[in-house]
Order: structure tokens, then sequence, then C-alpha cells
């Protein structure tokens, strides 16, 4: 070009005298882009800062260089070959037990953890008071209880604490344990902590007790070679002793994971936002590009060359883009801060306040991207204004937008920016796909649902309406409408809020019907032979129902056809899970099956000789992990003596069932002399009662413990509240974003509208009926907005239940009314506030 | 100065295409001021739209000052409007966002005239606006907006200006104002004139008048004005 330069710098001039009137408008345009860019900026930083914690604070993770486990009490066999592993150690034993307030009766279910010496080597014990979190090491009299549990039951320090046979003092509370997180008591229950030396007097730990047992190690010289050389060199040892061996950068890489999932889950609720802003700034550019297409036309007919009116233009909506990038840059990294405090719960690690300017840089980069894409989308037909429209008004453009090469080039651009973000937040491409694909099904969805409705208002104004309802609906399909915006952002806000509600509470349903269906509420384990008589008989005078009572023996599996399970887990043409081979089993014997067992193959068998295999039945998943069928052998260890076992029957079992459950059923006659214990199946009417049997129970017999339907629905729902909460957060920025979008459309088309409504008055309309216009337009966009949300919510949770979690699909009603409820009167009121 | 051959007009009409303009020759001399008349609808926008480069005749030529428009790029267009030619619109067309001499300014600045701002305080003061310069267009009566208009097209001393009924959205009084101002110029700097209009008292000071009807031209008449 002649004169290039001064080209230039007059483009850059006439981008600011035409912005003159519009600052705000384009500024606007990028606010709901900004919201987006600031989720995603904030994710990416704190994803950074995540990673780098993690990196730091491995050990804390597992608070050991290395630990060992058993399921078993470490036998002198295995105490020697601990006392030879190098670095100090600490040993811990970890059960369930219930323990008992005896001031006010009160009983739970905990997670007691029995240690011999300071441990977490790494990271802490945080107990309130602090030094709680080491005197029930010096003073074995005393104990550390989770806070929670303290609160529930209103319990203080210095109160006696019942557990087993022993009675204790509450020394502090417990807040936490470096390497786990606060959501921790509600996944493994209230945790308490002992001297292992008061162990004994509780008397809770017997043959046959599930319980764990830990070595944990220091080993300072330890390094992520020498930790691979010690598992090398022990590994045929460790699995003739049964010992697993854990170690901090397994327990990182293994937390990693977890972790990863809800980073990109939450990647995924900011690329929604960014795409409901980028589609709400689409829908903004395209008012003004068509407010500028005489200034074009004007431009160009002046002669100004195309390409450089369209710069003017470019150049202004550029500018707006980085402003808008940089606000929500500077909102992103001061959410960032906020992300720890809301994912608090679910973080083993100290996020220190740092933010990473390199994770800010390159999602700036992404932002920015994303709306000059979205901006040019509308932008791009100020390139097709012929000069010959500024001599005549009513010239179309010659060439159909969505027939531009262009515009193509730019759609295919944003399909591809959408693919790839998929890309790097799912595991798979296929899942990329799959979600990009859902994204764009959405999309279309509501985009179509957004062209029913004008092409059902322009049909509806023919019918008798009242004046205010027809101007309302007219405004639906005029030049000018957020029809399409508002559908699609507030459908979008709708779906995602209603499909994490509706999958709530079905997972919620699943677990509460039972208690409401007269299903088993309360199951009493553990319970000694010698017991069962006086515990039933105890029962009996209370208002229970006495579902059944079952013996429960534990046993190991040693070989399966004769092949043991370490050669087993040994080959590489098998794939066993490990559990499936070195889990305990807990397996019971009956004369009969019951009602509830449901055959798939076989049938029921006693055993007619000793001298023969013992015929068993086993759970159909169970037969499918081992590969076998009837007729096979599986050899099981009870306590050294080897029972040989074939395959006679396999059940399917409900496992959702509130019941006990088993892989493996043994016929009567076999294990009546074995070391056993009960389990008490009961159904108690009221929570009150269920809380009344278990304080009664376990007074006398310390032992037993209770599991409570209702209390493993509290900690249920709480878990699902705690990871809603992080979901809802995510959604709700969709719905801010659909809000401010709907904010700068009104805003930015107020002049249009403006006009109109000078019109009318004119024409006599009162301002009550130009307010209720404006309340017919919104309130009937906001309904079917949310409506269409709702529906597709529908269909995904029915699928996610079908598919993903197998169960029937009941949708709640309170959500299914209160959220579309809900939006529509926000955006009623923000319409209404913007159009005053 | 510019010269039509055979011009012909067409424009698709869902499966027809109806004819604008057919068999149109004229010739208009450099210097020459002429006026275009006829009813509404008989293609006189069309016509001068043609002649400006805005748009291209389905047949036949249009010479400018010897140039064949046809084979020329869009910008090559574009460059030829700049340098040599100035428009006057009935609506005015103002640009909102930019002050009066803002507006004056753009052909020039386009051009990388460095003396855009003088030219534009001349040509304002020559209108009579040198008070309003930093007014916006919103901030003018239309016959002041006009003015502006004028400035704007006589601000890069164009060879040929081409108004489409310049006063028909304004009053008798304001309209005599802006065709005085309009003569003024062209007569001061020596520019061809083309304009389209339906005021009498405009087409009394013209040299030639052509009427056209139903896209053809009926009449070529001169006036005997000087
Ligand atoms: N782009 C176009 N497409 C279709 N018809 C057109 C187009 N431009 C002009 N016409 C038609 O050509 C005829 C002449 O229009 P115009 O030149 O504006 O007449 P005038 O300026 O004399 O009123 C009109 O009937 C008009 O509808
Ligand atoms: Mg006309």
């Amino acid at each position: 070009m002649k004169h290039a330069p001064m080209q230039r710098g007059w483009l850059v001039r006439m981008a600011w005298r035409d912005s003159r009137g519009s600052r705000t408008h384009l500024l606007l345009s990028m606010a709901a882009l900004a919201v987006g860019i600031a989720a995603l900026v904030a994710l990416r930083s704190f994803g950074e800062r995540l990673d780098d914690a993690i990196d730091q604070q491995t050990l804390t993770l597992l608070g050991a260089d290395y630990s060992i486990r058993s399921l078993h009490p470490f036998s002198p066999a295995v105490e020697a070959f601990l006392e030879a592993l190098p670095g100090d150690s600490v040993r811990e034993t970890r059960f369930y037990s219930m323990i008992q307030f005896p001031r006010t009766g009160d009983t739970r279910l905990s997670h007691i953890r029995a240690l011999d010496g300071s441990y977490p080597f790494y990271g802490e014990i945080r107990a309130d008071p602090p030094e709680a979190a080491h005197l029930f090491l010096s003073d074995p009299q005393r104990v550390l209880i989770e806070e929670t549990l303290m609160l529930q039951f209103g319990v203080e320090i210095g109160d006696p604490v019942q557990i087993g046979q022993q009675t204790f003092t509450v020394a502090g509370r417990l807040l936490n344990v470096s390497g786990e997180t606060p959501a921790t008591a509600s996944f493994i229950g209230p945790r308490v902590y002992l001297s292992m030396t008061a162990l004994p007097q509780t008397e809770l730990l017997r043959e046959g007790s599930l319980a764990r047992f830990f070595a944990h190690f220091r080993w300072p010289d330890a390094s992520a070679r020498s930790i691979a050389e010690l598992r090398q060199q022990h590994q045929t040892q460790m699995a003739e002793l049964r010992l697993e061996m854990e170690t901090a950068e397994e327990r990182k890489a293994l937390l990693g994971n977890a972790l990863d999932n809800v980073y990109h889950y939450l990647n995924l609720g900011a690329m929604v936002a960014l795409l409901l802003g980028g589609i709400g700034c689409a829908a903004s550019i395209q008012l003004y590009a068509r407010k500028k297409r005489n200034c074009v036309a004007v431009l160009r007919c002046l002669g100004t060359p195309a390409r450089q009116a369209f710069s003017i233009y470019l150049t202004q909506v550029g500018v707006a883009a980085l402003m808008g990038t940089l606000i929500g840059a500077g909102l992103g990294v001061a959410l960032q801060w906020a992300i720890p405090w809301i994912l608090a719960d679910f973080l083993p690690v100290d996020i220190d306040s740092r933010w990473s300017p390199a994770a800010v840089g390159v999602s700036m980069l992404m932002g920015f991207g994303l709306s000059m894409a979205f901006t040019l989308l509308p932008l791009l037909s100020l390139r097709d204004i012929p000069p010959l429209s500024a001599v005549r008004d009513d010239l179309v453009p010659a060439r159909h937008a969505a027939r531009d090469p262009r515009y193509v080039v730019v759609l295919f651009f944003l399909v591809a920016a959408l693919f790839g973000f998929a890309t790097m937040h799912t595991e798979r491409a296929t899942h990329a796909l799959l979600v990009t694909g859902a994204f764009m099904l959405v999309f279309a969805l509501l985009t179509a649902v957004a062209r029913a409705l004008m092409a059902l208002a322009r049909w509806m104004l023919r019918r008798g309406w009242s004046f205010a309802w027809r101007q309302g609906i007219a405004n639906i399909h005029r030049p000018h409408n957020q029809t399409n915006v508002l559908l699609l952002s507030l459908g979008l806000g709708t779906f995602l809020l209603c499909t994490l509600a509706l999958t709530q509470q079905n997972l919620l349903r699943q677990f509460t019907a039972p208690a409401d269906e007269g299903q088993p509420n309360l199951i009493l384990f553990d319970v000694q032979p010698e017991q069962v008589p006086s515990v039933t008989e105890q029962l009996a005078g209370k208002n229970v129902d006495l579902v059944e009572t079952t013996p429960i023996v534990t046993m190991r599996l040693t070989a399966v056809n004769g092949v043991r399970v370490g050669a087993l887990r040994d080959d590489p043409n098998r794939d066993i899970p490990h559990w499936v081979l070195f889990r305990e089993y807990r397996t019971t014997y009956r004369d009969e099956l019951l009602d509830r067992d449901r055959l798939v193959q076989g049938r029921w068998k006693s055993p007619s000789s000793l001298t023969e295999l013992i015929p068993i039945s086993i759970e159909e998943a169970l037969a499918g992990y081992l590969s076998i069928g009837l007729g096979d052998r599986l050899t099981f260890d009870l306590q050294g003596v080897q029972l040989h076992t074939v395959v006679r029957s396999i059940r399917r079992v409900d496992w959702r069932e509130m019941r006990t459950n088993f892989f493996v059923i043994f016929p009567a006659g076999v294990l009546e002399d074995a070391p056993q214990y009960f389990a008490i199946v009961t159904r108690t009417p009221t929570a009150a009662e269920a809380a009344r049997i278990q304080q009664t129970i376990i007074a006398t017999y310390p032992n037993i413990s209770a599991f409570d339907l209702r209390m493993i629905v509290e900690s249920i729902d709480e878990i699902l509240s705690k990871a809603a909460f992080v979901i809802r957060f995510m959604a709700m920025f969709s719905v801010l974003t659909g809000l401010l979008v709907l904010g700068s459309t009104v805003a930015t088309s107020r002049y249009d509208r403006l006009e109109e409504t000078r019109l009318m008055r004119v024409l006599g309309a009162r301002r009550a009926q130009l307010n209720r216009i404006m309340s017919a337009e919104y309130v009937v966009l906001g309904l079917i907005a949310t409506l269409a949300g709702l529906s597709l919510a529908l269909i995904a949770s029915w699928s996610m239940a079908h598919h993903l979690f197998q169960m029937p699909f009941r949708p709640a009603l309170a959500p299914m009314l209160l959220i579309p409820a809900a939006i529509t009167a926000a955006t009623l009121l923000v319409g209404r506030l913007l159009t005053r | 100065m510019l010269k039509l051959e055979n011009i012909q007009k067409t424009f698709p009409s869902g499966s027809r295409t109806i004819t604008v303009l057919s068999d149109i020759d004229l010739l208009i001399r450099a210097r020459s001021t002429v006026a275009i008349i006829g009813p509404s609808g008989s293609g006189k926008t069309t016509l001068l739209g043609l002649c400006a480069g805005l748009d291209r005749p389905t047949a036949g030529r249009v010479l400018f000052n010897d140039i064949d428009l046809g084979p020329l790029t869009e910008d090559q267009l574009a460059d030829i409007r700049r340098d040599q030619t100035g428009f006057v619109f009935q609506t005015f067309r103002l640009l909102p966002s930019l002050t009066a001499k803002e507006n004056v300014m753009i052909p020039a600045e386009l051009k990388g005239d460095p003396q855009a701002a003088a030219r534009a305080d001349e040509l304002l003061d020559q209108v009579g606006l040198s008070e309003r310069r930093t007014h916006y267009p919103r901030q003018l009566s239309g016959g002041e907006q006009q003015r502006v208009a004028l400035a704007r097209a006589f601000i890069n001393q164009p060879k040929i200006i081409f108004a489409d009924e310049p006063t028909g959205n304004l009053d008798d009084e304001t309209g005599q104002h802006i065709l005085d101002l309009l003569f003024g110029l062209n007569r001061d700097q020596g520019t061809t004139l083309m304009v389209v209009t339906h005021d009498h008292a405009l087409t009394e000071r013209v040299q030639s008048i052509v009427t056209l009807k139903s896209g053809r031209i009926v009449a070529t008449r001169a006036t005997g004005h000087r």
C-alpha cells in the first residue's frame, strides 16, 4: 500500500473517534466473556499451584517414606522381616468400632487408629489444643476425637468416652491429619486416635476381626531409586508374608489422578462459561455491527478500501476484547484465591497464595483467541457491505454470511478449539469427541428451540391477545431480539443445574428409599456367637423387627483350579483385579438359599459326604473376574485349614440392598465350628429407636458394631453436597454469564428499544403498559429457556442413572420447579432493571 | 470527463430479472453541471451509482476520464472515489460518532494529506460552520449537516461531485442556501457536477438536464446557463 504507515495511524485514530458513544457497549459485550476468561485463568493458575503443592508435599501425603500393611496382626516372621527394613518405624492398627459417650449415651461407629509412636513423620496431626495431638501417646488414658463428632454430640474436652471395654478421657479435638482432607471423616467415618498400649484393654481385636496393621517407615536416605530397589528386593518375601507396600510417590500418583479428575471437570465448567460468554459476546457484537453498517457504507463510498473499513471495527473490537481479557485475567487472579477455599474439603495439601504467570498468560491467550473468533462471526459481515448501500438503504448484503468462506473458517476454528480444549481435559479422544458432540447437540437443540419459539411468536401474534402480551411476544421475533442468546445461555445454565440436582436427588433417594419401604435399616456386626441369644432377647423386648441373623466366617482364597493366587497374579495372560485374589472373603453358610438369593446358574447343593469337594455358591461378578463357572474348583484358607470347594451355583446379588451380601456361600455342615461372628439385620421404625438400641447394646457389648442406614445416608448426603457445591459453583458461572449476556444485550439494544418505546408512548402507551410488555417478553423467554434446559437435563440425568449408576430414575419435583422458576425470576429482574 | 456507452442494468428478482436501465448513452464534459430528473423509480440513483463506480453495469462501459471502470478492482475504484469524486447524499450520511471537522477530514486523511486539518477548517469556514467544528451531527440541524457534507465532498478537490437529491430532506429556504454553497464551491473549484433532483430551483441553475423514464433517457436538454 502506498501510504501504509500513515494509514495505520489513521486507522487507529478513526477507530478511536468512531468508538465514541459505543465504548460502553463494546466493553459490555466483553463482560460475559471476561467471566469465562476469569474462570479459565483462575483454574489454570490454581491447577499449576496444586501440582506444585503436591510435588513439594509428596511426603506428607503418606506421612512416611513408605508403609507396609497387612490384614493380619504381624506374626513373628513379619516382625523379623520388618526389623530388617531400613529406617525408623511406627506401628499403627486401624479398625472400625463403636464408641460411646457415657455422659449422654450417644454411640457412633468410628475409625479407630492406635499408634505406638509419633506419626505422621512428615506433616502433622492438627488438634485443638495443639498439644493434644501427642498427648494420647504419652498418656494412654487419653484419646483424640474428630471435632465434628464432638460437635454432633456436644462432647467436651475431659469428657469420658468408652471404646470397647475401656473408658478413656477426651484429650482434644482432631482437626485434620496431613495427607487427609477435612472431607475424610465423611468418607471413612469420624477418626479416633489412641495409644497402642491402650489397645489390649479395649478387648476389641480378636481373632478374625477386620483390621489393618501398618508399619510406617521414615528413611531419610530414601530416594525414588532406593525405594524401588527395596520393593524389588523384597517383593517375593512380602507376597509370601501377605504384606502390601505403599510409597509416598505411589500415594502421590493415586491422589494426583483423583485431583486431576476434579481439575479437568472444573475446566470443562470453565469451558461452558467461556462458550456462553462467547455466544453472548457474538450476539452483542452483532448488534454493534448492525449499528455500524451505515458508517461502513459511507466510508466505502468516500473511497475507503473494504479491508481498511473493516479494520477500523476489527481494531475497536480487538481492543475491547483485549480489555475484556485483561479484566477477566484480573478477576481470575482474584478468584483463584477462592478456589482453594471452595475445594478446601477435598484438598490434602496446603496451597500457597502465589499465582502462576505462565498459566495466566496461556489462558489469556486462549481467552483472547476465542473472543476474537466469536466476535469475528458477526463482524465479518461488515466486509461485505457494498458502497452502494450508502445511497440505497434497502440494499441486502450480496452474500449470505454462512456461505462466506471466511465465516466457515472461523466456525471451523471454534469447533476445533472446543475439541482441542475437550481433548486437554478428558482422558480419551472418544471422550473429547463425546463432550464436543454433546455440546454441539445441546447448542443445536437450544438454537432449534429458539427458532421454533420465534416462529411460534409470529404465529401467535395473529390471535387475539392483550396489547402488552402481543407486543412482548412480538419482541421475541422482531429484529434485534435476544431470543437466541438467552435461550442458549439460560437454557444451558438450567440444564447444568438441573442435571446436577436431579442426579444428586436420585442417588440419595436410592439410599433413603429402603428406609421408607420397610427394608432393614440397622445391622449389628461383630456379634460373638455366645452373645447372639442375649442380643436377640434384648432386641425382642424392643420395637424392632429381626430380619435375619447371619454367621460370618472370614477366609482367604489360595488357589483357583489348583493354581495358586500368587501365580495367577503374575500370569501376564490374566488380568484379575488384585482385591479379588487377596481380599478377606467374608462368607456365610446356610441350609437353603433365601428367597432373595437369585440363582442364575446351577443348583444349590448340600454336601453329601465329607470326603468330596464342598459345593459352594458364588456371586456372578466374582465368577466373571476369575473367569470361572460351574464345576471350577476354589481353595480357601481358613486359619491354616485348606477348604477345597467346587462351584455348584452362581447367584446375582443386588449390592445396594441393605443386607449382608456375600460373594461366597457355603452349605451348612462345614463351617459351624470355625471362628465366626454374627450379623443381625433389623428394622427399626424411627431414628430415635435405632439410637436407643445401639446405646443399650453397645453399653453391654462394646465389641458389637452397628451400621445405621440413616447414618450412612447422612454421610453420603454430606459427601454429595460437598461435591455438589463445587459443581454448583461452576454451574453458577454459566448462569452468571447468562445473566451478564442478558444484561449486555439489553443494555446494547436499548437504543433501538428506546426509540420503539418513545414511539409507543407517542401512540399513547402508558408506563405500566410498557413495563408489562417487557415483563411478557422476559417471562416467556425465561420460561421457554429454562423449560428447554430442564427437558435436556431430564434426558441427561435419565441416561446417567441408567448407564452410569444403573439405577431407576425418578425425578425429584423440587429442583424441577425451583431452578427454572428462580432463573426466570432472575431474568425478569435483570431485564426490568436495565430497561427502566 | 464521464462517458456512458450503451449501459444496461438489470437485477435478478426471484426467477425473473428486472431491467432498471437500458440503452443509456451519456457524455458529461469536464466542468459541466448536469441534472438528472425523472419520476421516482425511474433509475436515477442507479445511474448515479454506476457513474460513481459504486456499482457495475450489466452491459456497456463507463469511462471516467477515459479510463474504463469495468476491469478495475474494488480497491482501484475506491482510490478513484477518494481522489477524484465527492458525494452528497439526500440523508447527509455523516458518521454520528465523529465531530463535524472529523467528518470533513475523512477523505483527506484517507489520502494521507498532511494538510487535512487545515483544509477542513478552511472548508468549514467557507460553508459558514467554523464555530461548529467540534459539534457532533446530532447537535446540528439538517441544513448544517448537509453543509458539513458539502465540505466533506469538496475537501479533496475532486474532479466531479455526485449529489443524490441534496435538498430532498430540507425545507425550501435551507435548500436554497445549500444550493448556493454547492454551486459556489463548484464554480470556485471548477468541479464537474452531476446531481439527481426533483427540485425545480436546482434545474434552473444547471447547464443540461437529462430526463429518465422507466430506465431510458427520454430527453437531454441544454438550459443555456453558463
Ligand atoms: N439492488 C436492487 N435490487 C433490485 N431492484 C433494485 C435494486 N436497486 C434498484 N432497484 C430497482 O430499480 C428501480 C430504480 O431504482 P432507483 O434507481 O432508486 O430509482 P430513483 O432513484 O429514480 O427513484 C426501482 O424500481 C428499484 O426498486
Ligand atoms: Mg433515488
